[in-house]
């Protein structure tokens, strides 16, 4: 049995365009948990139309434990090695220059410590390939449903200190959840290491005047994630660099 | 030579060189306006205030909002040496941060190269 093109038009799903994303997870010391993660990314998506490929690319931030050999046997996800432990800014930094130099056109980043579901991966990758903005935070602070009261606090702090300084408000300045298409990732240029990068991206994409969308997310908090992410106290370094970069920018303008 | 004049002497190379320096870097792109304009500020206050100081003095001494003395050469040497403190910081501050940066990109080349993707 033979098809002509007009029936097979018909049977396969209408695809107008095929697009490329790269999830980056910059990951330290995550070797128990690093497979799920991977394991939770779907590789292919179809958006209204939109043919998505999805590319894992694995920061490994100078890890003591086995999460880059774990890591380098898993088919299809590429990992970058940092020499030396440097910080989850710069793990990422270095994940969206590889996105850059590959030319992606759109760049989710997400925490590897499996704090973020697939469905709301899925989702904020809607949010991006659909072209809401340019830069798609997904906010664990719109629902706070089974988020330590300390972790709400310490978050809702840390968005209201970068308002204060950075003039720019989001309900969750540091969620580790992402999407930025090809506009926000050439455009948004961070300096800080650490978690303060967060805060510095959200005000780089203000500066630039890149068009800033928030979308509800669930953190799933289990024993693990909360003894890895950052404390209140590292709240303090946190300060302490946003501060400094807006003091820099002062100085060198 | 009087103290208030020696004390505008001493500090006076400061605040030159600090303005030259602040337009040879917005000439040269290495800040923007915005530095430009926070920088030849800070100078200009400091410049001013070095100016004025014996006017101030009086002002405060007259109004009674001081009972200090007034000026000394140790007081000279001491603003001469604050003064010289945030020329030192503000040049080291950016320098620091910007070896910081070029440091960075060196780790992150070098990471993006050696895992041979």
């Amino acid at each position: 049995m033979s098809y002509n093109l007009s029936q097979m038009e018909v049977l396969k799903p209408k695809i107008s365009r095929s697009v490329s994303l790269a999830i980056i997870l910059p990951a330290f010391n995550e070797a128990s948990v690093i497979v799920d993660v991977l394991d939770s990314i779907p590789k292919n998506l179809t958006i209204k139309n939109v043919s998505v490929t999805i590319s894992v690319i694995v920061i490994d931030d100078g890890s003591t434990d086995n999460t880059a050999n774990i890591v380098s046997n898993k088919k299809g996800v590429t990992l970058i090695k940092h020499l030396l432990n440097s910080g989850a800014g710069a793990a990422t930094h270095t994940g969206l220059t590889y996105a850059k130099l590959l030319n992606y056109d759109f760049v989710v980043t997400a925490d590897s410590d499996g704090q973020h579901t697939t469905e709301d991966i899925i989702k904020i990758i809607e949010a991006i390939v659909n072209d809401e903005a340019d830069l798609v935070i997904g906010s664990r602070l719109i629902s706070t449903t089974g988020m330590p009261r300390h972790r709400i606090i310490g978050n809702k702090g840390l968005s209201l200190i970068t308002f204060i300084i950075f003039g720019v408000f989001v309900t969750d300045s540091q969620s580790g959840l992402k999407a930025l298409n090809k506009i926000a990732l050439n455009k948004i240029e961070f300096q800080s290491n650490n978690y303060a990068f967060c805060s510095e991206m959200i005000w780089k994409a203000k500066q630039q005047k890149l068009k800033i969308k928030e979308i509800p997310i669930q953190a799933v908090y289990t024993e693990y994630s909360l003894s890895k992410g950052q404390s209140n106290w590292g709240a303090l370094e946190i300060i302490k660099q946003i501060i400094k970069r807006r003091l820099l920018e002062f100085i060198n303008g | 030579m009087d103290k208030y004049t020696l004390l505008f002497v001493l500090n006076l190379p400061f605040i030159i060189f600090g303005v030259i320096k602040s337009i040879t870097l917005y000439n040269k792109h290495s800040i923007k306006k915005l530095g430009l304009i926070f920088r030849i500020t800070l100078w200009m206050v400091i410049l001013f205030s070095l100016l004025y100081v014996r006017n101030m003095y009086s002002f405060l001494f007259r109004h009674k909002l001081t009972d200090s003395v007034p000026l000394s050469i140790a007081d000279v040497v001491l603003t001469t040496g604050i003064l010289y403190c945030i020329f030192l910081y503000t040049r080291l501050y950016s320098k620091l941060d910007a070896t910081e940066k070029k440091l960075s990109d060196l780790h992150e080349k070098l990471s993006i190269k050696s895992s041979d993707t």
